[in-house]
């Protein structure tokens, strides 16, 4: 496997980094602005804590607007709510489909100016035309332009709902154009998957206009917290908030066991709440991630915090007695040199060691006692 | 000159000739090599499984050995690694800390040194025109540690170094994988011995010991990749073979 992967200069990296480092610095004004346009132009700004709450509004909505038929899009905060689940469990009609699908987005983004997602594409599909909710996640929400410059076009679903986690905030569609590069990939590639779920390409803005046709009845925007209000109060694990879920991590992972990388590994044990989650990521920590990441994230080393706190969660008895055998072989007064502590120094390694444990044939005078004696000798 | 050679548990418990063989090659250029009493470990197998109580009291001891003024050589890269990028993130508090700090500019990895020190073109000598493939560990390649291995294999040992691109991605052993998902993590290491003898290498040269036990393993578990153990050698076992 030979990763092929654009390389971003340092500086490209540093301005990244500082512009997600000032979003969430000013994370809570920059949500209640939102919130305040976003209300004046005639949207519904929710807020939900966790989960139950999300699924609770969810399914009172469908009840509130009659809806029937569900177009919904997978991937993002639909995957970490487990939507498809839900709308399953309750008996709704619903179809999955990727927006990059049914979309063909307008150019502009990259240059800041106005873009368009148009839902009533080539792969406009007729049982699309049936639907009367749309549910996706959004990749960005912008704050500060006056205009509308980006919305869903066609389709004729009465309600929408789009969901954002709140770090997704950002200052300014000419951000945007800082994370685009990122976002560059290979047709097949796990940055491909995610950007397909509708990271980074559904964007939300406040203002709408709400005279361009094609636009719905009711559209919902829900600010999801689900842990990570948390993060922010965490020093080391804060650094999450500032990804832009490009999927580069994913694409140099050599472990390669989710299209979204180790990146989601790490959210799916912060922000879903299963603490095992990251700890269940097949994590080598070589590194790969974080030499990529745009926003200089050290992805690999807050695998390795996270797995150190999963593990002092964990009822592991028998590992951590072991563990403290080893500790107290190595911690031996001059255990190095000192007959007797060998045989237990090796036993603890060969625990640790790749392979059958009769694999490694211990050595029967270590070398710094071989050295020591040596020494004495001459 | 003094240098502290820090071997690391693995080298110390299982594989002293690596050890002995640093030495030579250390001595040769006209080092004094110290070996310290009591560091024994730097903490990484408790690190790499997460246990990290453990790898602070175990790496703490260990920069406290080590303290002074003397260069000190780790002979696995990984506690290169832990000595030049866990350990003061590990001891952050008190003195600790600022040991573990001002040992970082002291601590070499056994490639650089070599390649810093030496003077002699050991494989123009020799004439050797074995064909190998480096394996530079992750914490290594990833870490922002100069990577001195192949321009030493290359330009002081003389050996025609393969450039295997399989060989820049990772073998599978760090984080404990190995134990907690060796399906995969073996899957990773065959990728690499597969694609080394395609290209013809006849000996895989790492300085990790944690990579070497790995690789080695699966080419024992899996013969059908034609892989003998013997022939994935940590690099002082290398240069100083024939001596």
């Amino acid at each position: 496997m030979s990763i092929a992967i654009q390389e971003l200069s340092a500086e490209w990296v540093q301005r990244v980094r500082t512009l997600r480092v000032q979003a969430i610095d000013q994370l809570e004004a920059l949500l209640l602005r939102f919130d305040r346009n976003a209300t004046a132009a005639g949207m519904h700004v929710r807020w939900v804590l966790d989960v139950p709450e999300a699924v609770k509004e969810l399914l009172f909505l469908c009840k509130e607007h009659d809806i029937e038929h569900i177009l919904a899009a997978p991937g993002g905060a639909l995957g970490e709510l487990g939507f498809s689940e839900i709308l399953r469990t309750n008996g709704l009609d619903f179809q999955e489909l990727y927006l990059a699908d049914i979309e063909s987005a307008g150019d502009g983004v990259n240059g800041g100016q106005n873009a368009v997602v148009s839902l009533g594409g080539a792969g406009h599909s007729a049982w699309m035309g049936s639907a009367d909710l749309l549910v996706a996640g959004t990749g960005t929400v912008v704050v500060r332009e006056p205009i509308s410059c980006l919305y869903h076009r066609g389709g004729p679903h009465r309600v929408r709902i789009f969901w954002a986690g709140l770090e997704q905030i950002t200052q300014s569609i000419a951000d945007l154009s800082y994370w685009w590069p990122a976002w560059e990939g290979g047709e097949n590639s796990p940055a491909a998957v995610a950007r397909a779920g509708g990271s980074g390409l559904t964007l939300v803005q406040g203002p709408m206009q709400r005279t361009n046709d094609g636009q719905p009845e009711h559209t919902y925007v829900f600010i999801i917290d689900n842990g990570r209000t948390a993060l922010l109060e965490d020093l080391r694990m804060r650094e999450m908030l500032y990804c832009i879920s490009c999927g580069r991590c994913g694409e140099v992972c050599p472990t390669r066991q989710s299209d979204f990388g180790p990146r989601e590994g790490i959210r799916a044990g912060v922000v879903v709440g299963t603490p095992e989650a990251a700890s269940d990521y097949p994590c080598t920590r070589c590194g790969a991630c974080s030499v990529v990441c745009p926003v200089g994230i050290p992805i690999h080393r807050l695998m390795a915090w996270k797995q150190v706190q999963n593990a002092a969660r964990c009822d592991q008895e028998t590992e951590l007695k072991a563990w403290q055998s080893w500790r107290k072989a190595m911690l031996g007064e001059g255990w190095l040199g000192m007959f007797g502590f060998d045989q237990k120094v090796q036993s603890m390694l060969r625990c640790q060691m790749p392979g059958p444990s009769d694999l490694w044939k211990p050595a029967e005078k270590s070398f710094s006692r071989r050295r020591a004696m040596g020494k004495k000798n001459t | 000159m003094e240098v502290i050679l820090f071997a690391g548990c693995v080298v110390d418990q299982f594989f002293p000739e690596t050890g002995f063989n640093a030495i030579k090659v250390m001595e040769r250029m006209g080092c004094t090599v110290r070996i310290p009493g009591a560091a024994g470990c730097c903490g990484s197998p408790a690190w790499q499984h997460a246990q990290e109580e453990i790898a602070c009291e175990v790496a703490g001891r260990c920069v406290t050995e080590l303290s002074g003024e003397v260069p000190v050589v780790a002979l696995s890269s990984d506690c290169s690694a832990m000595f030049l990028t866990h350990v003061p993130q590990l001891l952050h508090n008190g003195s600790a800390h600022h040991e573990a700090r001002a040992m970082q500019k002291r601590v070499h990895t056994f490639s650089q040194w070599v390649s810093q020190h030496s003077q002699l073109p050991m494989g123009k000598v020799r004439g050797i025109t074995t064909r190998v493939a480096c394996h530079v560990a992750c914490c290594v390649q990833h870490e922002g540690i100069a990577q001195s291995l192949p321009s030493l294999l290359s330009d002081w040992g003389g050996f025609t170094c393969v450039d295997v691109p399989q060989f820049s991605v990772c073998c599978g052993y760090g984080g404990g994988m190995h134990r907690s998902n060796p399906e995969l993590s073996e899957r990773m290491s065959a990728d690499k011995l597969r694609a080394a003898r395609a290209e013809g290498v006849e000996y895989i040269v790492t300085e990790d010991m944690g990579c070497l036990m790995q690789l080695r393993s699966v080419a024992v578990q899996q013969p059908d990749l034609s892989w003998k153990p013997e022939r994935i050698v940590h690099l002082a076992d290398l240069l100083t073979e024939g001596w």
